[in-house]
């Protein structure tokens, strides 16, 4: 069975309660992921130390999955419908993942604190894409199977999400919980 | 994790723990079975992501968006929230 998430406060599960205490020490890290399990990792850790731990890993998950998807592998929107409609999205992931040029791409997370606030910034090695438009969309009644990514991670989290042209830097600020 | 069982007619999925992009490759050797009817049991779910949503939306299409063939049961915590704010409840039967 996979590891479960804590049911509230950091605190309250054994990898919390270390990375609690050490968080009133942390200014910067920095932390780079090239596939999607270590993606799920990294993100299943680094929310330990945001607010809200199952929602901001959510939010975390989305924002590097799509990295890694959108941005590294360049699998558009539609393209992955089609795969994952066929049974075919792991295998693509796959695939690419072992060629070049797709394969000397990483996704990096740089994280900084202050007393004011946490900035995350995940980074890929992509061209970018249309943020903006990607930023308005609603949650709509809608069969696409796929899309729903960076909607979830600033309705259920991330409210003060935001990128970099041209679109390959996801910015995340949150109030620091100190 | 993702079991199955059938009964009369009726393929009830039982998901444990984190139902994420992880188990993409087994839901996709579910979706080859044609049941009248789909239930997903979320009672031991404790966490989605977008692909899991995506999952569930692939199961509607096998039955061709027919809104009371696929049953979405037990959604409490993490989960509900999610199902809830994607707006599922219009588009699945909520029980």
């Amino acid at each position: 069975m996979p590891p479960t998430d804590p049911p509230g406060r950091v605190e309250d599960s054994p990898v919390g309660r270390r990375v609690a205490t050490l968080f009133p020490l942390l200014r910067r890290a920095e932390l780079v992921c090239q596939t999607r399990e270590e993606a799920e990792q990294l993100a299943g850790a680094l929310t330990e130390l945001l607010p809200g731990p199952i929602y901001s890993r959510l939010g975390l998950t989305e924002l590097l999955l799509n990295a890694i998807e959108h941005g590294n592998l360049e699998i558009g929107g539609a393209h992955k419908a089609r795969l994952l409609r066929e049974g075919r999205f792991d295998a693509e992931i796959a695939a690419r993942l072992a060629r070049p040029p797709y394969r000397a791409r990483r996704v990096h997370v740089s994280l900084a604190v202050d007393d004011a606030a946490i900035v995350l910034e995940i980074r890929d090695d992509g061209a970018g894409f249309d943020w903006r438009a990607a930023l308005a969309a609603e949650l709509t009644v809608s069969d696409a199977p796929n899309g729903r990514g960076i909607a979830l991670a600033r309705l259920t989290c991330f409210p003060e999400l935001s990128y970099r042209d041209p679109g390959n830097v996801a910015i995340v600020t949150l109030p620091c919980p100190r | 994790m993702i079991q199955a069982s059938d009964l009369n007619g009726v393929i009830t999925v039982h998901v444990t723990g984190r139902f994420d992009f992880r188990l993409i490759k087994d839901f996709n050797e579910l979706l080859k079975r044609e049941p009248r009817t789909w239930v997903v049991d979320f009672t031991s779910v404790e966490y989605v992501d977008s692909s899991a949503l995506g999952m569930l939306l692939l199961l509607r299409e096998r039955v061709h968006g027919e809104t009371q063939r696929v049953q979405l049961r037990g959604l409490h915590g993490q989960p509900r929230d999610v199902l809830l704010m994607a707006k599922f409840d219009r588009m699945f039967t909520v029980v």
